[in-house]
Parts: structure tokens; C-alpha cells; sequence
């Protein structure tokens, strides 16, 4: 195979195309591709022919014919099919038009965002796919296989959830039921989510569970000290590590409360019975590896009248909380989500009424019982 | 550029409205151009016309930090009940030397 047909490239097809390539330009700066343009239909196919690209970007209003008719001439012929077009500013579908991706005119600023959306992701996964596709398979198998199931017991049953941006995802979480049937678990997110991010998340996993294990051992005696002991490990490691966040949480059984502790994370819903919907347990914390000796909180909650608990990474946390501003993005999902539901049942609600009076929590507004059970300053 | 103007070796981020996830996406992109292409040594984030910011812009802002180092950040015009509550939440004040 010639030079020509190996790189990546992209076919442009608009007559005035300055403005879509300078946005390629910036966006894909990082990669290694060509952008060629062309002005109408006929000049399209000949690039199109001599340059093999992978994706071809093409105006509904062409001069010489429409941007849906050199797109299905495109998708009909012999490399068609392995060849991704996105059709834009459409004002209508005629029949028979095939494209991958369609468009509608709309202004450009709502156009730039779902391109930008769509390229990105589109050569994140390419190139990711492209340079590594063993080992991307291999690391998409173990990341499921790392993640625990849903299950319940005669107290609460837990859900989880999980869905990558892409195929890999720098989210993940774990639990696990000591012997006394309490909960044990962590969440957290590392930055991006492609080959480097896994290899951060098996990292991340490996430290937050040995320093979780060693809690439940009572080593460590609060789960502050744990994402402390975590923090000060990531420096130990790299001077200028990066900033995962992270949530470590138990549910203790035999006293009915909620114990966690947070590292940038914000979602922590907690939704009492009767009640549509959960509330935010707000929270300042920094993120790991943002201090070297950062202070982190422990809070607790009563379970009496809880219904439900979702720790989640803030892919979600914002796709449910910041309705409004997703919408107005026009991106569906924009983050790996991941959240672990529990689901609290009377019986365990009961244990936490009886122990109510021995809680030692202050009241809040937002909860029946909630409490700060440290509260240390960071040092700077 | 939308987001990023240029001014000697300085890139100046300026986002009006909010300063969300699609945004965050665009600003990261930009601003590399200008490290990476243009020869900017230092990032200035001007909040004059932002009134609301995210987790993602949170996570952007200590990238930026770490691509051009502490001494060559600076945060300007941050007056947005949004965005002082935001940055008091993940303590950004703290680790940008910010007095809200």
C-alpha cells in the first residue's frame, strides 16, 4: 500500500470551507492528519478517489449537485463503506440519501458543538483503535472484568452503573461485604479516558482498595485517613501527579448509618422516603494530588428515613443536575458515568431509628441526622 | 480563535456565559494551539463575561496549571456568585493563592 492510502485524512466539501477547517486545524492538532478540501461535487470525487480518506465532511448546498447526492455516489462505491460521511446543513432529506452522520442547518455556534463532539470522539477512537488494537481489546475485557455486580442482601441491594465515553473509561469502583454483612466501598475518576487512563485506574484501584482493607481492619481508623494515606502515596510516586477524584464510603449495618469520605467528588445524592427527589450532600474537598499533605473530611449519616444513596462520578452527577446546561449543550453524554445505587430497606431503616437516639450527629436542614465527624484544616 | 486570543507570549482565555463541558473541550484545544503553535509561555483566565463554570472547567484549570506551571497562571475578574461557590467546592481558591 502507498504512502497516500496509509495516512489519515480528511476530505472537506463546502464551498467556502475557511471556517470548518480552521476548527479541524485546532481540534485535531494533536494527530497526525490531512485535511484536503474541495470546492463542489465533481472536484470531491476525484480527491476523493486519489486520497482515500477516512472521513468526509460534506455541505448539503453543493454548486454542481447536492452534498446528498456525491454522498450516496461516495457510499455506493467500492470503498464507500469503510469511508465515514457526515452530511451538514440540511434543510431537508431527499430519498435514498446515505450518509453515517446527518446535520441540520442550524447556526454555526450549535453546529460548531456537535462537529467538535463528533470529530473528537471520532479520532480519539480511531488512533486509540489504530495504534493499539490488542491491547485496547484486551484492556476493554479486563475493565468489565474488574467490576462487581449488582446484589442485595435482607438490608439494601446495591446497583451499579457504568458506561465509558469511549471503549475504555478512567471512572471505576468497587465493593465488598465484610463478614458482618457491611459495605465497603470506593468510587473514583481518573482524567480522560483512553490507554493512559487505564493504566491510572488499575493504580488508583490498587491503592484505594489496600488502604480500604486496611480501614476494615481498623489500620487506618477513618476513611479521611484513607484518602490521605492515598494522596500521600500519588506524591510519593510522581511529584506532580495527576488529579483523580475519589469517594470511599461504608455502610455499616449493625448502627444504620453512612460513613464517607470525599476527594473532589460531588456526588453523593441522598433521597429520603416520600421524597421524588435526592439532595446534594455538599462538600469542599480537594482532589488527590493536589496537595501533598491535604486534609481530607469524614461525614455520617443516619439511615432513618433514608431511602436511597448514590455515589456517583460527576459524569453523572452533572448529566442529572445540570439539565439545563446539558441541553443547551446539545451533547447527550459527555464524561464516563459511573455511580453505585443502595438501596436502603426498612429493616436496615430500623436498625438506624433505634439507634437514633444514641446518634451523636447534628440536625441539618437536609437530613434527618447528618454529621462532619472530622474536621481538620488542610495545611498549606 | 473563539476562546483563546493571543497577546505576545500570553494566551487570554475569555468565555462568556458559561463555561461548560463543550467549551472546556474547545478552551483545552485552543490553548495547547497557542502553547504548542503559537509560542505562549503563559495562560491568563479572564472571568469578566463567565457566569457559570463545571467539574470540567475545574479539571481544565489545573491542566493548564500543570502545562505552564503555577508562576504562569493567573485568574482574573472572578465575580460570579457561580463560579466563587464552585471554586470554594473543589478549592481551587486555595491552590490558585485566590482571595473570594
Amino acid at each position: 500500500m502507498s504512502d497516500t492510502l496509509k495516512k489519515e485524512r480528511i476530505l472537506l466539501v463546502d464551498r467556502c470551507p475557511r471556517k470548518i477547517l480552521e476548527w479541524l486545524k485546532i481540534w485535531l492538532v494533536q494527530y497526525d492528519i490531512s485535511i484536503h478540501t474541495a470546492a463542489n461535487g465533481i472536484q470531491a470525487l476525484v480527491k476523493y478517489n486519489k486520497y482515500a480518506p477516512s472521513l468526509v465532511l460534506i455541505c448539503a448546498e453543493l454548486p454542481d449537485m447536492s452534498g446528498m447526492t456525491l454522498s450516496s455516489i461516495i457510499k455506493d462505491s467500492q470503498t464507500g463503506k469503510k469511508t465515514i460521511i457526515y452530511l451538514y446543513d440540511l434543510k431537508e432529506i431527499m430519498q435514498n440519501t446515505k450518509a453515517d452522520f446527518f446535520f441540520n442547518a442550524t447556526t454555526e455556534e450549535k453546529f460548531e458543538d456537535a462537529l467538535h463532539a463528533q470529530i473528537v470522539n471520532f479520532y480519539n477512537v480511531r488512533f486509540m483503535q489504530n495504534n493499539h488494537s490488542l491491547e485496547i481489546m484486551r484492556a476493554i475485557s479486563k475493565q468489565y472484568e474488574k467490576l462487581p455486580k449488582a446484589y442485595e442482601n435482607q438490608y439494601f441491594s446495591v446497583t451499579p452503573v457504568f458506561s465509558a465515553y469511549g471503549d475504555l473509561s478512567g471512572d471505576s469502583y468497587d465493593y465488598w461485604e465484610d463478614e458482618a454483612g457491611n459495605l465497603y466501598g470506593l468510587l473514583f475518576d481518573c482524567t480522560g479516558h483512553d490507554f493512559l487512563s487505564f493504566s491510572q485506574v488499575n493504580s488508583m484501584r490498587t491503592l484505594l482498595k489496600r488502604d480500604m482493607h486496611l480501614y476494615e481492619l481498623s489500620v487506618y481508623q477513618s476513611l479521611n485517613e484513607v484518602l490521605e494515606t492515598v494522596n500521600s502515596d500519588l506524591f510519593a510516586v510522581d511529584q506532580d501527579p495527576e488529579n483523580p477524584v475519589a469517594i470511599v464510603f461504608k455502610l455499616d449495618i449493625e448502627h444504620g448509618i453512612f460513613e464517607y469520605s470525599t476527594a473532589g467528588i460531588p456526588g453523593i445524592i441522598v433521597k429520603k422516603r416520600g421524597e421524588e427527589e435526592g439532595q446534594v450532600m455538599d462538600a469542599a474537598s480537594f482532589m488527590l494530588g493536589d496537595l501533598e499533605d491535604a486534609a481530607f473530611e469524614t461525614f455520617r449519616i443516619n439511615l432513618a428515613d433514608v431511602e436511597e444513596i448514590t455515589v456517583c462520578s460527576d459524569g453523572l452527577y452533572e448529566l442529572t443536575y445540570n439539565k439545563n446546561v446539558v441541553e443547551e449543550s446539545k451533547i447527550a453524554k459527555h464524561d464516563d458515568v459511573s455511580a453505585i445505587i443502595m438501596q436502603v430497606k426498612d429493616e436496615l431503616s430500623w436498625i438506624a431509628k433505634l439507634n437514633a437516639g444514641t446518634f451523636p450527629g447534628k440536625q441539618s436542614n437536609m437530613l434527618g441526622a447528618w454529621e462532619k465527624i472530622s474536621n481538620p484544616q488542610p495545611e498549606l | 480563535m473563539e476562546y483563546v486570543a493571543v497577546d505576545g507570549n500570553t494566551a487570554v482565555i475569555a468565555v462568556d456565559n458559561r463555561f461548560d463541558l463543550v467549551k472546556t473541550l474547545k478552551v483545552k484545544k485552543e490553548t495547547e494551539y497557542a502553547l504548542n503553535q503559537q509560542g505562549c509561555k503563559q495562560i491568563v483566565i479572564d472571568f469578566d463575561k463567565t457566569k457559570f463554570i463545571d467539574s470540567s472547567a475545574n479539571k481544565l484549570f489545573k491542566e493548564l496549571r500543570k502545562m505552564v506551571g503555577k508562576e504562569n497562571i493567573k485568574m482574573t475578574n472572578i465575580h460570579a456568585e457561580p463560579i466563587i461557590r464552585a471554586f470554594k467546592q473543589a478549592k481551587m481558591d486555595v491552590i490558585f493563592g485566590l482571595t473570594l
